[in-house]
C-alpha cells in the first residue's frame, strides 16, 4: 500500500474497558492515511499504551471497530495475529533487545520469524544497519551500545521486514535530547518511505519541532487532532509562555 | 521453519539454563537406568524361569521288588498319558552317578555301602502346568514305590505320597522372585517416570521464565505459537536424551564388568540359554523412552503457562 492508497488505521467508536471505572479508551474514532506520520500525545494514563497495544492486538476492543489496512481485527482468528504483527514494526521506550544476542542476531530474530533464507537476512541486515547508521556494529552486545545505538537496533528490528505500519511507544523517552533528534530523523526517514509511523511521546520539543499530525488523549477521548500540531494545545501555549516551560514528563 | 534454527535455540536455552537441565538429565539418567535393569533382569529370569521349567520332570519311583512286567506296563501307561511328551529310564546305578555329580562334596556317597536309591521312570510334561493332571493320572499304579505308615502312626505326609516327584515347588521360588521384580520394578518405574516429567517440565518453567523476554519480543516480532514452543521442545527431549545416553552408558559399562565377572564366578549359576533382548534394542528403546519422556514433560508445561 502506498500512501494516499486509503486508511491504514481506523479507529470506529472503540472503546475498551479494563473495569466498570477504567477505560483505556472511549468511544474513539480516528482514520491515520497510509504514509502519515502521527503523534500521539497526552498524560500517563491517556489511552495511549491502549491505542497501541489495541493496534498489535495485544488487547481486544470491547466494541466498536478497528481496521488495519482494511481488515478488522475484531474478525481476525487468534492464529492470524502473528502474520498482523509481522506487517507491524514495533519500537519500544525500552528497546526489549535481547541482551544475550548481538546487534546482529536480535535483528535476524525478527527474519528467523518469517522464515527468510540465511543469505537473503544477512543482506537485509546489512542494509538496514547502514540505514540506521550502526555499519560495523552489528557484533556488538547491547551492553556494548549506547542508548540511542540500542534504539536504532531496535528500529532497525522493526523495519527489516519493511512494515507497512511502524508503531513507536515513547521511542526517546530513555534518551538524552541529542540522541533523541537522531531516532526522530531516523523514523522520519522510514515514514518518507512510505511506511506509515504513529509515535507515542512526551516528548514536547520533538513534537513541536517536527510539525506533524497530532492526536491528543485524555481519559481515553481524543480532545485534538491537529494538522501540523504543536504538542500542547494553542489556547495553552500563552499560559505556558508566562510560566516558562514545563514540558510535561512522565 | 528451520529445524537448524530450533536445534540452535534449544541449546542455547540449555546452556544458559544449565544447572536446572542437569539435574532434569540426572533424573532421566536414573530413571532409565532402572528401568534398564528391571528390564533387563525381568527378562533373564523369565526366560531362565521358562527353560527351567520346560525341563522338569515328573520323578516316579519304582518298587525295588518292581516285576519286569510291571515296570512295562507301568512304562507303557506313562507313556498313553495325555501331556507326557517323553519318558525315560533311569536305573539305581545311573541315579548314584547323577547324585554325585549334584552334589558339591562326592566323598559323602563313599560310605555307603549299597545303592540306596530305586529304578526310576521320568516324564517329561509338555507344560509345567499340566504336571498335576498327570501325576493325578498315574497315581495308586502297583509298580509305585509308596511310603507305607507305620501301623498306629498318623503321618500325613505318608498318605500324600504318591510315589511321584515333580520339582515344580522350586520354580515357584523363581516365579516369586519374578513378580516381585516385576512389582517392585513396575512402580519404580512409574514413580521415576513421573518424577522425571515433572523435574523436566519444571526445567521448561524455569527455562520459559529465563526467557519471557525472550518470548515477548517473539510475539511481537510475529513469531506462530509452534515457532516458540519448539525450542523449548527440544530443549525437554536433549535432557531426556542426554539422561538416556548416560543410562546407556551406565547399563553398559555394568553389563560389561559386572554381569562378566558374576558370569564368571559362578559357572552354572547363569545358564547360557537364559536369554535378554539385545543391547542394541534395549539402547534403542531406552534413548526413545527419554525423548518421550522429554517431550511430555516440555509439552505439560508449555500447555500449562505459554499463552500465545
Amino acid at each position: 500500500m502506498r500512501p494516499g492508497d486509503g486508511p491504514m488505521v481506523v479507529f470506529d467508536h472503540v472503546t475498551k474497558a479494563y473495569s466498570t471505572e477504567v477505560l483505556g479508551l472511549n468511544d474513539i474514532s480516528v482514520t491515520i492515511d497510509s504514509g502519515e506520520f502521527v503523534f500521539l500525545v497526552g498524560p500517563s494514563g491517556s489511552g495511549k499504551s491502549t491505542f497501541i497495544r489495541t493496534l498489535i492486538k495485544e488487547l481486544d476492543v470491547d466494541s466498536g471497530r478497528l481496521l488495519i489496512g482494511g481488515r478488522d481485527l475484531s474478525q481476525l482468528a487468534r492464529g492470524r495475529v502473528p502474520y498482523l504483527r509481522r506487517s507491524i514494526g514495533c519500537v519500544f521506550q525500552d528497546f526489549k533487545l535481547l541482551p544475550n544476542r548481538t546487534a546482529f542476531e536480535n535483528i535476524a530474530y525478527s527474519l528467523e520469524v518469517t522464515g527468510e533464507s540465511s543469505r537473503t537476512s544477512r543482506r537485509k541486515i546489512q542494509e538496514i544497519l547502514t540505514l540506521v547508521g550502526l555499519d560495523g556494529k552489528g557484533d556488538r552486545l547491547p551492553t556494548e551500545l549506547s542508548g540511542g545505538e540500542q534504539q536504532r537496533v531496535s528500529v532497525a528490528r522493526a523495519f527489516v521486514n519493511h512494515p507497512r505500519l511502524l508503531i513507536a511507544d515513547e521511542p526517546t523517552g530513555n534518551l538524552d535530547p541529542e540522541t533523541s533528534i537522531g531516532i526522530m530523523q531516523l523514523l522520519y526517514r522510514i515514514n518518507r518511505t512510505g511506511t506509515t509511523v504513529v509515535v507515542a511521546t512526551h516528548d514536547r520539543d520533538m513534537v513541536d519541532r517536527m510539525q506533524m499530525r497530532v492526536i491528543a488523549l485524555e481519559a481515553g477521548r481524543i480532545v485534538r487532532d491537529q494538522k501540523g500540531g504543536a504538542y500542547l494545545h494553542p489556547e495553552h501555549l500563552d499560559a505556558q509562555s508566562e510560566t516558562g516551560p514545563v514540558g510535561e514528563s512522565a | 521453519m528451520n529445524p537448524r534454527f530450533f536445534l540452535r535455540e534449544g541449546i542455547r536455552s540449555m546452556r544458559a539454563n544449565s544447572a536446572i537441565a542437569l539435574a532434569a538429565t540426572i533424573t532421566v539418567l536414573l530413571t532409565l537406568s532402572i528401568l534398564g535393569a528391571v528390564l533387563v533382569s525381568y527378562q533373564y529370569i523369565s526366560s531362565a524361569l521358562d527353560h527351567q521349567t520346560n525341563r522338569l520332570d515328573i520323578r516316579a519311583s519304582l518298587r525295588f521288588d518292581v516285576t519286569p512286567d510291571q515296570q512295562a506296563a507301568f512304562e507303557q501307561r506313562m507313556k498313553a498319558t495325555p501331556h507326557v511328551e517323553s519318558v525315560k529310564y533311569v536305573s539305581p546305578a545311573d541315579g548314584l552317578e547323577e547324585l554325585k555329580k549334584t552334589l558339591k562334596d562326592p566323598k559323602l556317597l563313599e560310605g555307603v555301602a549299597s545303592n540306596p536309591l530305586p529304578p526310576e521312570l521320568r516324564a517329561t510334561p509338555d507344560d509345567a502346568n499340566n504336571a498335576q493332571s498327570i501325576i493325578n493320572a498315574l497315581k495308586g499304579d502297583p509298580a509305585l514305590l509308596v511310603c507305607k505308615p507305620v501301623t498306629g502312626v498318623t503321618d500325613a505326609a505318608c498318605k500324600a505320597d504318591t510315589g511321584m516327584t515333580y520339582g515344580g515347588e522350586s520354580a515357584a521360588t523363581l516365579i516369586r522372585i519374578r513378580n516381585w521384580i516385576k512389582w517392585v520394578g513396575l512402580i519404580m518405574v512409574i514413580g521415576l517416570v513421573l518424577s522425571s516429567i515433572f523435574l523436566i517440565a519444571n526445567t521448561i518453567q524455569l527455562s520459559m521464565f529465563a526467557r519471557r523476554r525472550e518470548v515477548e519480543v517473539m510475539k511481537l516480532v510475529g513469531a506462530t505459537n509452534w515457532f516458540i514452543r519448539w525450542p523449548f521442545i527440544i530443549e525437554g527431549i536433549l535432557c531426556g536424551v542426554a539422561g538416556a545416553l548416560l543410562a546407556v552408558t551406565f547399563l553398559w559399562i555394568t553389563k560389561a564388568t559386572l554381569i562378566q565377572d558374576l558370569a564368571g564366578l559362578g559357572k552354572g549359576l547363569t545358564r547360557d540359554d537364559a536369554t535378554t533382548m539385545s543391547f542394541p534394542a534395549l539402547a534403542l528403546s531406552l534413548i526413545g523412552a527419554g525423548a518421550l519422556v522429554g517431550a511430555l514433560g516440555s509439552g505439560f508445561t508449555l500447555r500449562r503457562f505459554l499463552r500465545v
